[in-house]
């Protein structure tokens, strides 16, 4: 009972300080150098940890796919598979957890660091919102950097579906491409390149929660950037569900 | 100018503050001084309006702050400086970044103004030079500098300063409490936190004495120092000998 009312009352803040970044969001012009420097250190900073997430799972997806279709000689198949599977489901999957636990740890333990050492009570002692000037330009370098990562992991995973197309299953390159591209329709874009803006806003909302409202010191802040850190993986995987869910149903 | 009236602060339960009333006049300097814990810092986080007393009246310039909303109290705010017992400087900022930190955001200054501001700022706690230096690589007493620095760029009408000597060491200590005797001469109206007396002693004629959240005494040093009250004499005990042993070296 005790547990259910305090994560009742964690959603009740966790919504209200949602509320409050939506309405620092219309004045985030006024930062946007605070937003420039975070797209900087969680978007541009972040494009190894997308490009080899998304190589290496269309690597692997090409492999295990290959193999179970191999057996019904359905080969040409693999490169719809890989195409529909990384734009659809994994290449949003892949980059959204990786960066819940890059974007999350990154937010977390730099905010609640802050409040530690009275950092975000001097700014408000100094009449500066620390949602405004902290929070606000993480949630949107998060928006906009979410979508150009998942692009690169969709891309690197599908090249890295061709390379073991090539040669693993020794099949021409244009029979790859030919049914990679077939298959993609514009409902499949449309839902791969929603799904990050969902997950970015989750992700950066969440981890800077918990960075604010940290206290007791230094095991404190562990276990806020641990929290943080699993429940916008939930998040990420939820959407995801959610997502799954409503497009078959519905479109 | 800062008024409390009959505060009262409670936080998880326990009562924080009890039937706290302080008068501070424009100009003019409080000193807040008392054993750790007794309140004193949480005096401050009231009167800048970061926490809210269950009971009570907080008024600043005019304006009753009691009751306003976070965002409501930004304006009030802009008024005061504060300098913070752990200075709370921007760790991943330079010096002059953490100096001009506020600046861009308060008034229109262009970016030649700005510099201005910080070079003269950094001056008047005497460190000039320390412009491109991160905090970690600053001693106490120069982070102390630059937090009154910060505090000092936006030319605030009200410095409050949580125990700025404690944890310096006397020579840096003096320095500083001669540069919140500096700051005091350009007509800010001053509260100073402190458990030290002797510096409660060099920066104000007038002293408040706290002890578990409630104020004891506010009294000139002199009849403080004749108080029948048993924890103000506490308190003053150790002077009082020093005061005893340096008469009765100088009758003979
Ligand atoms: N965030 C907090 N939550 C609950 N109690 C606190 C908090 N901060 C301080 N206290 C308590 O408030 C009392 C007064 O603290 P403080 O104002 O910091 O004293 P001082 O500055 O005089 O040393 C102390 O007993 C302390 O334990
Ligand atoms: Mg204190």
């Amino acid at each position: 009972m005790e547990t259910f009312t305090k994560i009742l009352s964690g959603l009740q803040n966790y919504t209200l300080f949602v509320k409050d970044i939506i309405r620092g969001m219309f004045r985030c012009f006024k930062y946007k150098d605070d937003a420039l420097r975070e797209m900087y250190l969680i978007g541009a900073k972040a494009f190894l940890v997308a490009l080899g997430g998304g190589l290496f799972v269309g690597i692997i997806l090409a492999i295990e796919v290959g193999h179970q279709l191999e057996l019904f000689g359905a080969k040409t198949l693999i490169g719809r598979t890989v195409s529909l599977g990384m734009i659809r489901e994994i290449g949003p999957i892949i980059t959204g957890l990786l960066l819940a636990a890059r974007t999350g740890a990154k937010n977390t333990s730099e905010l609640g660091s802050m409040q530690l050492s009275e950092q975000i009570d001097a700014l408000r002692a100094f009449g500066t919102s620390p949602v405004d000037r902290l929070i606000v330009p993480r949630v949107v370098a998060a928006l906009i950097m979410f979508l150009p990562l998942t692009l690169i992991a969709d891309i690197t995973g599908i090249l890295g579906g061709m390379f073991i197309t090539i040669t693993t299953f020794h099949m021409d390159v244009s029979f790859y491409w030919h049914s990679a591209l077939d298959a993609l329709l514009l409902k499949d874009l449309f839902v791969g390149f929603l799904k990050p803006f969902f997950f970015a806003f989750f992700i950066a909302t969440i981890s800077c929660y918990y960075g604010i409202y940290t206290k007791g010191g230094t095991t404190g802040l562990g276990k806020n950037t641990i929290k943080a850190v699993v429940s916008s993986s939930v998040a990420v995987l939820v959407i995801d569900f959610i997502f799954t869910k409503v497009v078959w149903e519905v479109m | 100018m800062i008024t409390l009236n009959n505060v009262s602060l409670n936080l998880e339960g326990k009562q924080i503050l009890n039937n706290i009333s302080l008068n501070v006049c424009e100009g003019k300097t409080a000193i807040i001084l008392g054993p750790s814990g007794a309140g004193k810092s949480s005096v401050l986080r009231v009167i800048l309006g970061l926490w809210r007393p269950q009971k009570g009246t907080v008024i600043i310039d005019g304006e009753d702050i009691t009751n306003k909303s976070e965002n409501q109290l930004l304006h009030v705010r802009r008024k005061m400086g504060m300098v913070f017992q752990g200075n709370a400087l921007f760790d991943s900022l330079t010096v002059a970044e953490n100096v001009c930190y506020f600046l861009k955001e308060k008034e229109n200054l262009t970016e030649k103004e700005i510099s201005f501001r910080i070079k003269e700022s950094l001056e008047f706690v005497n460190l000039e030079g320390t412009d491109d230096l991160y905090p970690a690589q600053l001693s106490g007493g120069m982070k102390k500098r630059v937090a009154i620095a910060r505090a000092l760029a936006f030319k605030p009408c009200i410095l409050l300063y949580d125990e700025p000597t404690t944890g310096l060491d006397p020579i840096n200590a003096k320095s500083i409490v001669e540069l919140i005797n500096k700051v005091k001469e350009s007509g800010t109206t001053t509260i100073v936190v402190t458990h030290i007396l002797q510096d409660a002693i060099i920066l104000g004629d007038k002293l408040t004495l706290m002890n578990n959240g409630k104020i004891v005494e506010t009294n000139t040093v002199d009849n403080l120092l004749n108080s029948s009250n048993n924890f103000v004499q506490d308190f003053f005990f150790e002077i009082n000998q020093e005061l005893k042993i340096l008469k009765h070296k100088s009758v003979i």
